[in-house]
């Protein structure tokens, strides 16, 4: 009994001892299980990429649509009856005796140009403009939304003046002999409008062109009265993307060493920081949107938005230990401590920090066109950029050069960039295309001025994106 | 010093901090993990459940003891609770199948007597299995354990007797210890 006693006394211990030091080791996803559960899934980086570029679409495609484009029926006039087919004849003669008259003071407005079948105009006051006969009412309740600014034109007197009548319209009242003129239009017509630009076309459907004098003269009318020459626009957006290396130099204010006791002080200052702390250039993105005014023959302004990620990587190792920030503050020593997970002590194992930043900055500068030889170009480009750090995910170095701690509480979020860019530039259609080298600089230190250690960053890069009128 | 900073920097949240105080001990409680468990699917997930605990109620640990046994509270709670729910604490293995259990490969082939120690000890039913656990390894109390797995004191007491039994059973089978009538000396042995 006593034996048994002792045996199950030895078999605890012995359990005890080997269970107590037994240790397997968890899957990795465990970690990110229990990540997920405490911290919630990582927002995607990408989420604020695409919100800024449904952003930058919807600028520009209200930009480019504004004012609305213009409602522009299709309508194929045909004649519906005798009546119609009647009363053209008997107009004939009068008809013809005002297309000459037109015809003549036409001859003497150099600035129309006109075609027997498709004339370019632009619109600039006309919201909707319909050519129709007898089914004018029906079109009429479909675009007489803002009536200011419609005009009709119709085939049919009986129609335009009975609507014009009835609904107190805006529809255009001609006169007698304009409507001696349009009555005898009988014939399809079409106006279709560009989908890239203002123009409007005016087409004259059909082999059967009874009357060329009434269809230059509506054309004629139409394009002298209420469309104007087009303008080539000033304006113009450019949407690019800058695949770039974040690089960065740091600075070290030295003058705490003068208030620090060599023989107490743990302070590395005799070397370059920059060649004891190591890191690794990593691969950082642009992507933005700008409007250009063009204000001499070579010259642009520009202005727009454009969002940042800029990253690099410090080599560093785990360990426990108190990171301190020592630096001058109203001529005497202070130091500020900080928990630091990470040293740059290589006796442990290794990791890398990222110091990863995503920016929002407005570049405003200048574009100079310097050379241009058909489609093919090149120009210079500058910009300052004041920028907005969306986050703080950054590392700083102790002031001894031994410990990283989180930097977050030293952090500038606004700050200064500059960038100049070289461009090479094809044109297709609207589009001009380029491509070419980009430098970044930021003015001011990543810490502000508490820190002494100063972080400036530098991208350089390779920029692609195009450039189009609005 | 140093874990006092990275409890500090765990209760502030802090990610990196969580990683280093989960890299340093999550082996080990994972141990635990798996001597509680039915399959090591489930030990993970009573792992992850515990650090998840441990991380949210790290302000409840008030320095009167070690951090790593309060942590082994926790994770041994969480275990007892991750089998009452998953009702596998109420599966019923019959002690007399415990002796013909076969045994698996992996195990025949460890050459560590712990992980043969620990291999055993997950061949008990899981009824018996816990209370030795927590008697003989955590060293809880009858008492303790009575209350923690809601039974009574005594059935607590005679569920480990029979635990022992059969553990020695197939201690012996597997050529871990001696013979009954050696069995006061291969305890010995194994210090030495």
């Amino acid at each position: 009994m006593e034996k048994d006693k002792q045996f199950f006394n030895d078999l605890e211990e012995l359990l005890q001892n080997q269970a107590n030091n037994f240790a397997i080791y968890p899957k990795d996803t465990t970690w990110e299980d229990i990540k997920t559960e405490l911290h919630g899934t990582p927002k995607w980086p990408a989420l604020g990429i695409i919100f800024m570029c449904i952003i930058v679409a919807l600028t520009i495609s209200t930009a480019l649509n504004y004012p609305p484009e213009p409602i522009l029926a299709k309508y194929k006039t045909e004649p519906k009856n005798n009546s119609i087919q009647s009363q053209t004849s008997n107009n004939k003669k009068s008809y013809k005796t005002f297309t000459q008259q037109l015809n003549t003071k036409a001859n003497n407005e150099e600035t129309f140009a006109k075609s027997n079948s498709n004339i370019p105009v632009s619109i600039e006051n006309v919201d909707n403009l319909v050519l129709t006969d007898n089914e004018l009412i029906d079109l009429n309740r479909k675009t007489n939304n803002n009536k200011e600014n419609n005009i009709v034109i119709a085939t049919n007197a009986a129609n335009s003046y009975n609507l014009n009548h009835k609904q107190e319209s805006h529809i255009e009242l001609f006169n007698e002999t304009h409507l001696e003129v349009i009555n005898n239009l009988v014939k399809p017509v079409e106006i279709l409008k560009s989908n890239e630009s203002n123009d409007l076309n005016i087409n004259f459907i059909g082999s059967e062109n009874n009357n060329p004098e009434a269809s230059d003269y509506l054309s004629e009318f139409v394009a002298n009265k209420y469309l104007k020459p087009k303008k080539p626009s000033k304006w113009q957006y450019q949407l690019y993307i800058t695949p770039s290396i974040s690089d960065r130099i740091l600075f070290d204010d030295k003058t705490r060493i003068y208030y620090t006791n060599p023989a107490t002080s743990s302070q590395n200052l005799s070397k370059n920081v920059n060649d004891v702390i190591q890191y690794t250039p990593a691969m950082g993105t642009e992507i933005g949107a700008s409007f250009m005014y063009k204000v001499g023959k070579k010259l642009h302004l520009k202005t727009g938005f454009q969002f940042n990620i800029r990253q690099y990587f410090i080599d560093a190792y785990r360990g426990f230990n108190t990171a301190t920030v020592a630096f001058v503050n109203n001529s005497a020593l202070d130091s500020i401590n900080l928990i630091s997970l990470f040293s740059n002590n290589k006796n442990s194992h290794s990791t890398e920090l990222n110091n990863k930043l995503y920016q929002f900055s407005i570049p405003v500068g200048i574009q100079w066109d310097f050379l241009s030889i058909n489609n093919f170009g090149v120009n210079i480009a500058a910009t300052i950029q004041p920028t907005f750090t969306l986050n703080k995910n950054v590392y700083l170095v102790s002031t001894d050069y031994k410990y990283f701690a989180d930097g977050e509480s030293f952090f500038r979020n606004i700050n200064l960039n500059s960038a100049v860019e070289l461009n090479f530039t094809f044109k297709t259609g609207q589009k001009q295309w380029f491509f070419g080298p980009q430098l970044r600089y930021q003015h001011l230190p990543t810490f502000n001025k508490i820190y002494p250690i100063k972080e400036f960053r530098l991208d350089y890069g390779l920029r692609f994106g195009f450039n189009a009128p609005l | 010093m140093t874990e006092a900073i990275l409890i500090k920097a765990c209760m502030q949240k802090d990610i990196l901090a969580q990683r280093e105080l989960y890299d340093l001990y999550s082996a080990k409680m994972l141990g635990i993990c798996y001597r509680y468990a039915y399959r090591r699917e489930d030990a993970e997930d009573m792992l992850q459940e515990g650090f998840v605990k441990i991380f949210n109620q790290l302000s409840t640990f008030e320095n009167r003891g070690s951090f790593e046994g309060w942590m082994k509270r926790v994770i041994v709670n969480t275990c007892i609770n991750f089998l009452k729910r998953t009702k596998k604490f109420n599966e019923h293995l019959a002690l007399d199948a415990a002796y013909y259990i076969e045994y698996k490969e992996e195990s025949i082939a460890s050459k560590l007597l712990g992980k043969q120690i620990i291999e055993c000890i997950r061949l008990l039913p899981i009824g018996y299995r816990t209370i030795l656990n927590l008697y003989a390894i955590e060293g809880y109390s009858h008492k303790e354990i009575a209350g923690l797995l809601e039974i009574e004191e005594s059935t607590s007491r005679s569920q480990f007797t029979r635990a022992k039994v059969a553990l020695e059973n197939i201690l012996i089978k597997r050529g871990i210890i001696d013979n009954p009538d050696k069995k006061h000396q291969w305890a010995l042995s194994f210090r030495n």
